[in-house]
């Protein structure tokens, strides 16, 4: 393993209110930055920082219920995010701005879960992740919530990732006895696993060029990211002094990477620059 | 009244029994001479405070502290299992603080409720009693504030934005039960930076702590607002006004209830969450000499259902809510209250339990999540007289079952009970818990 951990010197605080806070994900080209919430400790919210003068404000201000995980297109035209709609049940709600029309993907009534959506560079598809009788499987939809296809079978499935030319998908499994990470093609064939330790790897990420996959590990007995090639070598851990480093998201010019980090007991977002 | 004297000597220097019989004959329904005696010869080894971490909804017990490594995947779950200061016991990854502290609790690995439902388990789980349909049983806290004298603080305060309740009502064992709502904990919230209020005195638009410094402009408030209610709510009017009242106008409750007067560094290790923030009140309520404090998780860090008081409730998303949020802050929260009782010498005067009304079940469910499971659960004791670094009981293989003895919540409450000061004969002459054993095998 390459444990060059370059140093945080250079990390720019976004936040400061330190408030629960998850999914930070670039739009815009990287002008803003759309995110979750805790709000209040009844609701979560989606919101939107503007890079340039670091004001936060709700990006679904009407919203009454809980909202979360957004997920965009490259041109930030179409996005979709998880919507709370009950009692333990969650829906995946697909918006294009430009239209102003809303496609709603429904899991089903009573406890329904869908989380983690994706959304391809074009926004054309979406993949989430779903509970079925054999566990957790990874899905794809069209950009109208129709069509679902079944790309995974067995074990616990969770947090894929579209990569930016749309032909694979980063997931993490437990297919193997714990969440490792995998990448698979688009119609769910040709499975690699890119990880192998005891510890959780989760939440794998794209880097634009499709180069790199940055992800959350806990091998070393806390979260913290990593770096590493699609193919699983060249493994990078990005070091830190957080208590906790997680939800990492690239920005738009591969050269730096947002995260949510736990620092003195305060949940903010960071910006950091990638390693080379 | 509700006043018994200086704030030290009657909280502080214990109960002398001078002190204890003018509490009982202050109180409205305050003990007999002869349950006061019988108490009393509990005062050797009793404990000053009790803190109960309610994690209402229910933590899977096997992705926490009862993992079941090699069960098979459909009821292993897919997360690692981690060393602990305890030879030859594992946590799950999930908690690696409080791994690294298992030297400072005893784990039970046996509990054991009657009930799959959460307001009826959780009734059982606060009182003990397996058998509400008479009525239902005092909580454990309301039982240990009848024998302590109240001061400028309640003797029984409850941490939340509300009783803990799912969606066809609340759990009815919060309180007093068939004592009366006088007997009810003084429920005080705590914001996730620390701000308090107290959600019982809504009615009173405007008065919390920290506007409320002059007693007379206070009086006249309260006054104002009395003569709005109808005769109907009178009676409780002046019981919540007695306490408002001596909560609002002490200096040393107010104190007490200001952890914004903590150092920086205090908060920062409890974290910028409601539940560690009101972990952190709770640290301030024993160090207060507040006898029974039960800290309410559930409205603080579940919120994918607004409004809903689920908590711990994982019918779904068990495996992205435990490693995102719940596991994380629990780890981070109990391992500070832990570390911080025993930095200033109140763990042992302090037991703490941390527990829910029952386990989840070991078969991971077509939800890819964990159902309610009362057949065997965990709970974590610490402080108080408990030799720590142990695990007591054993579930099997699949974690579905225990293996040994159940631990039921009647020996939980005999426990309690028992280290608060109420040995046998006062469990007795209260009609408390009849037939339960303490959990020697903790002590």
């Amino acid at each position: 393993m390459n444990s060059s951990k370059p140093l945080r010197t250079d990390e720019k605080r976004l936040t400061t209110d330190g408030k629960l806070k998850w999914d930070p994900v670039f739009i815009n080209g990287g002008a803003e930055v759309v995110f979750t919430l805790q709000e209040t400790p009844t609701q979560t919210r989606l919101m939107r920082l503007k890079i340039i003068d670091g004001s936060v404000s709700p990006l679904h201000s009407e919203a009454t219920t809980s909202e979360f995980e957004a997920t965009y297109s490259a041109d930030s035209r179409v996005y979709a995010f998880v919507q709370n709609r009950g009692n333990l049940n969650l829906k995946l709600i697909l918006r294009d701005t430009t239209k102003k029309k809303d496609a709603i993907f429904d899991p089903g009534s009573g406890f329904a879960c869908i989380r983690r959506p994706s959304m391809s560079a074009d926004g054309n598809k979406v993949v989430f992740s779903m509970p079925n009788a054999a566990g957790q499987q990874i899905y794809l939809i069209d950009s109208q919530g129709a069509n679902r296809k079944e790309l995974t079978r067995t074990s616990l499935n969770n947090w894929p990732a579209f990569s930016p030319d749309g032909s694979h998908i980063a997931f993490s499994s437990s297919r193997d006895g714990n969440f490792d990470i995998y990448v698979m093609e688009l119609d769910g064939g040709k499975v690699a696993r890119l990880t192998r330790n005891p510890g959780m790897d989760i939440r794998p990420a794209w880097s634009p060029d499709g180069r790199r996959l940055a992800f959350t590990s806990n091998r070393n007995g806390r979260y913290q990211i990593f770096i590493m090639q699609p193919d699983g070598s060249h493994l990078t851990e990005l070091a830190t002094d957080s208590d906790r480093d997680d939800y990492v998201a690239w920005h738009p010019d591969g050269r730096n990477l947002i995260l949510v980090a736990e620092k003195k007991g305060r949940s903010d977002l960071y910006q950091i620059p990638a390693p080379i | 009244m509700i006043d018994v004297g200086s704030f030290k000597a009657h909280l502080c220097e214990g109960v002398n029994r001078r002190a204890f019989l003018k509490a009982g004959l202050l109180a409205p329904l305050g003990l007999t001479a002869t349950q006061a005696s019988s108490a009393l010869a509990a005062e050797s080894k009793k404990v000053r405070s009790v803190v109960l971490l309610w994690l209402w909804g229910a933590p899977s017990h096997v992705d926490t502290f009862d993992p079941k490594p090699n069960a098979p995947a459909e009821f292993r779950g897919p997360f690692s299992t981690i060393p602990t200061r305890t030879p030859g016991v594992r946590f799950t990854e999930l908690l690696p603080r409080l791994a690294s502290r298992s030297d400072r609790f005893t784990l039970i690995r046996s509990n054991r409720n009657f009930h799959s439902g959460h307001t009826e388990a959780g009734t059982i789980a606060l009182t003990g009693a397996l058998d509400n349909a008479a009525g239902i049983q005092p909580n454990f806290g309301s039982i240990v504030a009848k024998g302590r004298p109240a001061s400028s603080l309640p003797s029984f305060l409850a941490v939340g934005r509300g009783f803990p309740r799912d969606v066809v009502g609340p759990v009815k064992g919060y309180g007093g039960g068939n004592w009366g709502k006088v007997h009810d904990p003084f429920l005080v919230h705590c914001s996730d930076v620390g701000d308090v209020d107290i959600p019982t005195l809504k009615l009173l638009d405007g008065l919390t702590p920290s506007h409320l410094q002059d007693r007379r402009e206070l009086l006249k408030e309260l006054d104002s607002h009395q003569r709005k209610l109808d005769q109907a709510e009178i009676g409780k009017w002046d019981n919540t006004r007695d306490k408002a009242y001596a909560l609002l106008t002490s200096p040393e409750a107010r104190k007490a209830l200001d952890v914004t007067r903590e150092k920086e560094a205090v908060r920062e290790a409890y974290g910028q969450t409601s539940f560690g923030q009101s972990c952190l009140l709770a640290r301030r309520l024993v160090e207060a000499c507040v006898s029974y404090v039960q800290v309410n998780w559930s409205q603080y860090v579940e919120s994918m259902t607004p409004n809903c008081d689920f908590g711990w409730d994982t019918h779904i998303y068990n495996f992205e809510m435990l490693p995102d949020r719940h596991c994380p802050i629990l780890d981070r929260v109990l391992s500070a209250f832990l570390d911080d009782l025993q930095q200033r010498g109140l763990l042992e005067s302090t037991l703490v339990i941390a527990m829910g009304e029952f386990g989840r079940s070991p078969r991971i469910t077509p939800q890819a999540a964990r159902d309610h499971w009362p057949n065997v659960y965990f709970s974590l004791w610490a402080g108080g007289g408990v030799q720590p670094g142990r695990v007591i009981g054993e579930s099997d293989r699949l974690g579905q079952e225990p293996l040994t003895e159940a631990i039921t919540p009647t020996m939980v409450g005999t426990t309690i009970l028992e280290r608060a000061g109420f040995d046998a004969q006062a469990r007795a002459e209260l009609r408390v818990l009849p037939g339960g054993r303490v959990i020697h095998e903790l002590f």
